[in-house]
């Protein structure tokens, strides 16, 4: 059997049907590189991880040639692939659950709690209203435009769009707030985005987490508690939602009152 | 006698081209080319007042000299009075090993006359012969110094009528090579005659020489020679004193050599290939001081303090600071930032210098030796002095180490150095084992390459045993293979075929390339190479080693934003191959459609990289891959009695006869062999010719390697690689 378990953002998140497939399992690959859950320890975890084989797998672990080799365990023991937030809103493994299934080796997805879940909850923005997710890339070879014209998509429907920000394990490295801002408004051909409304959030799910809301180039101004970041691009606000960004996010009184008058957008 | 001069002095000399000479100094080894050079520094070398006021010694150069500064300088200015006019002479360096490669050729072109320096003893040699021909076939007018005269007298213990003998054995020598290498106008009229005065005897370590007539002028006979010898150091001294050996060689230089008026009359039309009718080949004729700019770069140096130091010849304009001109090969606009002149072997600033004349530019970084620079407003019109340089492929490399671990920094600088100085050699580090690799086009530039780094950097160096690069190739069309990246979200779906001739020819020549105009591009590939109008409006990149990535896919979502990725990939697929991991050269590759992840963190280069290598890897794998390997072309010259041993030479070593040219006794034939088949070929060219094999070798092609070859050569180049030895199959790189 193949399980794969969502371990949501933080150890708290983990759920009792997790917790007894950890105990049933015989071997454990833990993804160390698709995000990043910082209090998730195995000490924490000791008690039932104990005696188990554990891989702590990088991404050529769980990827190519790897996936037939861990198909192969699966069929006579009982695998876990321990993986950050929601197994399957990241695509990462789906080859592995397709090929599986294909090869007639049993699935069980034990799901977890997800960004997409909680950047609405946290917030108070309706889950109703989110458009397409997009995740925003450092600039490598060439300059992330699909993600700034997936958001212009998004505001022209009227619908929020949540920016997920590029995180690279094995390269250490972990774009913040301040970077993302910085390369959508280099990228922003029609100027939209400088004053439109955003949300920062940092460490969102974790006991030091950080969620304001201003004026997206203002949003570079705060100071965060290191990543895991995110970044929310929001469209027209609700008035509930208005309330809601300013008493769970901190949205500053100008802008509050400003948006609450004012028809037009940003 | 005053040598001090003002700079100003010395540029006024230099505008009256009468009383200038360009000349070079050639010579088998140890036949005296060095202790010359230095004797006449020593003697007639120009002082400026600067220097000499620092200095204060009349013997700072000889100090100088001992330190080696001959070998260190691109070109000595020398000043002679000869009958109460003064002159100034360019002693430009010369290529220590004579090879008839580009280096030889261009230092041949700035200048107009060479004495040729011939051991009394030993006579003339090969060396001296192939300085000879080189020189005679720049036009380049020679005259004859009969050096080391002492050790007849002293080791050998002639008589005067012995002595004599030898002369007259030695000028005939040299006179019937004249007669065979130079121009028909030439053949006669540059015949030496000692009585006229166009050969020295002397011994330029003892430092007395004389000709003909100075011996009549002066009343002596070489009987009195001899005497001197025998009183000993003494008589050398009185020697020194009455025949000063730079007085004769330098009386001899200023009457026979053409000064640079009379000689770029006749030389243009030999040393440059374009219209001597037009504009600008009528300057270079009237060596125009207000013509258009055209200067030859024949030497680059890197000064410490300066930078990089390009010396050459002004053939037409005048050369000032301040101004932008235009380098011909390197297709690049740059400022001059400083002019000079050579006051002795040291670099004195000048507004300006005039055409005829020798001259060293600072601001040129650009350039290379045998760059061709030019008038900015010549820059379409003018035809460089040399072609461009892209035919020398680096095909033969090695590691190389210094014997003693601290010099390693002076190793890195020495082959940053050689590599600026001669184009043909690159220097890079092997990413995995640190090692310095050196490649060139051959073995035997290598092997020089190695002698330089010792005789002018002092360098002890360990080298590996040379190893030649091959490049990997395709001989079939190959079908649509899927390329799939790691995380099963990206495929790509691509074919490779094998490039025509035609088109390699267009991307070699520089006139297809990945930057020009797509349009223009398409029209040229479709009229020139008959490539499908769709195809060749399509082309994404085109790499280094001639390789061409086309885009056929319709309606992919996200392409744009991962083209550059993919375009990457095929970059770097095509800098190792399947087979052995050597560059790929002359495939084409397709890509008929995509599918692309919609995220972007999940189609990042990681992804995408190998999706593009499995699908090229398959692809030439099913295309019957072979290796290329480079042949060098060869134009040997021997006496006629030896063209059969060379011809089983060349046949044996897998190599074939292109022509054979009949020039009076003398066979020329080109041929090409593989590079491969190269490493002992000098050794054999001189014992099955007792020597008199004289030849040039340059790269020619590629060509596969015969198919009863192949297997053996992929597991040699794979094992030395540490790969396993059998190369990997197409399924390796598919399904999974």
């Amino acid at each position: 059997m193949l399980i794969f378990i969502g371990t949501g953002l933080s150890i708290k998140h983990l759920t009792i049907e997790a917790i007894s497939y950890i105990i049933r399992a015989d071997k454990i690959y833990i993804d160390t590189y698709t995000n990043l859950v910082p209090d998730f320890s195995y000490k924490i975890l000791s008690s039932i991880l104990r005696d188990k084989e554990i891989v702590y797998a990088k991404r050529r672990d769980l990827e190519g040639e790897n996936i037939r080799r861990i198909i192969e365990e699966a069929r006579h023991r009982d695998i876990a692939i321990i993986v950050p937030g929601d197994p399957f809103i990241a695509t990462t493994h789906d080859a592995i659950r397709v090929e599986a299934l294909k090869n007639n080796v049993e699935v069980v997805v034990v799901n977890g709690l997800s960004i997409y879940s909680l950047a609405a909850s946290r917030t108070g923005l309706q889950a109703y209203r989110f458009g397409k997710t997009v995740t925003l890339v450092y600039p490598r070879l060439s300059k992330p435009y699909s993600v700034i014209e997936a958001i212009y998509d998004n505001l022209s429907r009227d619908l929020h769009t949540l920016v997920l920000l590029e995180i690279s394990v094995e390269e250490n490295k972990y774009m913040t707030i301040d970077e993302a801002v910085n390369i959508l408004l280099e990228i922003d051909d029609k100027n939209m985005i400088g004053d439109t409304l955003g949300v920062g959030l940092a460490r969102i799910g974790l006991d030091d987490e950080y969620i304001v809301a201003d004026k997206i180039s203002k949003l570079p101004d705060y100071t965060y508690p290191p990543p895991p970041h995110s970044l929310i691009v929001i469209a027209k606000p609700h008035p509930v939602e208005l309330e809601n960004l300013k008493y769970t996010c901190g949205l500053p009184y100008d802008l509050y009152v400003k948006y609450s008058r004012s028809k037009s957008y940003p | 006698m005053v040598r001090y001069k003002q700079t100003s002095e010395v540029l006024k000399i230099m505008k009256n081209l009468e009383q200038v000479r360009n000349i070079g100094i050639t010579a088998h080894v140890d036949h005296g080319k060095t202790t010359l050079s230095d004797s006449l520094l020593a003697a007639a070398g120009i002082i400026s007042e600067k220097i000499a006021g620092e200095a204060l010694a009349l013997d700072y150069l000889d100090v100088e000299q001992r330190r080696g500064i001959t070998v260190k300088s691109a070109n000595i200015s020398l000043y002679h009075e000869y009958k109460g006019r003064p002159y100034v002479i360019n002693l430009i360096d010369t290529p220590g090993h004579v090879d008839f490669s580009a280096k030889t050729t261009r230092a041949m072109r700035v200048i107009d006359g060479a004495i040729l320096v011939v051991d009394a003893v030993e006579g003339v040699m090969t060396q001296t012969e192939m300085y000879l021909r080189a020189a005679l076939e720049e036009r380049v007018r020679p005259v004859l110094f009969i050096n080391k005269v002492d050790r007849l007298i002293k080791e050998l213990r002639l008589s005067p009528s012995e002595i004599q003998q030898r002369f007259i054995q030695i000028i005939k020598e040299v006179n019937q090579l004249i007669a065979m290498y130079a121009d028909k106008e030439f053949k006669t009229a540059w015949q030496l005659d000692p009585a006229k005065g166009q050969v020295v005897f002397g011994s330029a370590r003892d430092r007395w020489g004389f000709t003909v007539p100075i011996a009549q002028q002066k009343g002596f006979k070489f009987s009195d020679i001899i005497a001197a010898y025998e009183k000993g150091s003494e008589g050398v001294a009185e020697l020194q004193k009455m025949i000063p050996v730079h007085e004769a060689v330098l009386d001899m230089v200023v009457k026979f050599i053409p000064n640079p008026k009379e000689a770029q009359k006749y030389r243009i039309q030999k040393i440059w290939r374009g219209d001597v009718n037009s504009e600008l080949g009528r300057a270079m004729i009237n060596v125009d001081p207000n013509g258009p700019l055209i200067m030859l770069i024949n030497d680059i140096r890197i000064d410490p303090h300066a930078g990089l130091v390009a010396t050459g010849r002004i053939f037409s304009g005048t050369v000032r600071s301040g101004e932008e001109v235009w380098l011909v090969n390197t297709k690049l606009k740059q400022k001059i930032l400083q002019v000079s002149l050579y006051m002795g072997p040291y670099r004195e600033l000048a507004d300006e210098i005039t055409a005829g004349n020798i001259a060293a530019v600072l601001g040129l970084d650009k350039a290379r030796a045998g760059e061709t620079v030019v008038d900015v407003r010549y820059k379409d019109e003018m035809t460089p002095f040399e072609k461009l340089w892209m035919i020398s492929e680096p095909v033969v490399t090695v590691a190389v180490e210094p014997k003693d671990p601290r010099e390693l920094t002076k190793l890195i600088d020495a082959l940053h150095k050689i590599s600026i100085e001669d184009p043909s050699l690159i220097v890079k580090i092997n990413e995995e084992t640190g090692e310095y690799l050196l490649s060139g086009i051959g073995p035997l530039h290598i092997e020089i390459a190695l002698t330089l780094l010792k005789e002018n950097y002092g360098l002890e160096v360990i080298a590996s045993q040379p190893v030649i690069v091959y490049r990997e190739s395709i001989r079939d069309k190959s079908q649509v293979f899927e390329g799939k990246s790691p995380n099963k979200h990206n495929k790509l779906y691509i074919s490779v075929e094998p490039l025509d001739e035609k088109t390699i020819e267009l991307i070699h020549e520089g006139i297809v390339t990945e930057d020009m105009d797509p349009k223009e591009r398409a029209k040229i590939l479709r009229e020139e190479a008959g490539w499908d109008s769709s195809e060749a409006r399509r082309i994404w990149a085109i790499d280094e080693n001639i390789n061409v990535l086309v885009d056929l896919t319709t309606g992919v979502q996200h392409l744009r934003e991962v083209r550059d990725t993919i375009i990457q990939g095929f970059r770097l697929a095509m800098r190792e191959g399947p087979l052995a991991m050597e560059p790929v050269r002359g495939v084409k590759v397709i890509l008929h459609d995509a599918i692309i992840h919609e995220d972007p963190a999940h189609r990042g280069p990681g992804q995408l990289f190998p999706a593009v290598r499995n699908a090229i890897y398959a692809g030439m794998l099913t295309a019957r891959p072979t290796l290329l390997e480079p042949i060098q072309k060869l134009d040997i010259k021997v006496p006629m009695e030896y063209m059969g041993s060379v011809s089983t030479i060349i046949t044996k070593k897998r190599g074939k006869l292109i022509q054979v040219i009949q020039q009076g006794i003398i066979a020329r034939i080109i041929a090409e062999i593989p590079v491969a088949e190269s490493f002992d070929l000098a050794e054999q060219l001189r014992g099955a010719t007792a020597g008199k094999a004289i030849w040039g070798q340059e790269f020619s092609r590629w060509a596969p390697v015969p198919d009863s070859m192949l297997m053996d050569l992929i597991t040699k180049i794979r094992q030395r690689k540490g790969l396993k030895p059998e190369p990997p199959r197409p399924e390796d790189f598919i399904g999974f």
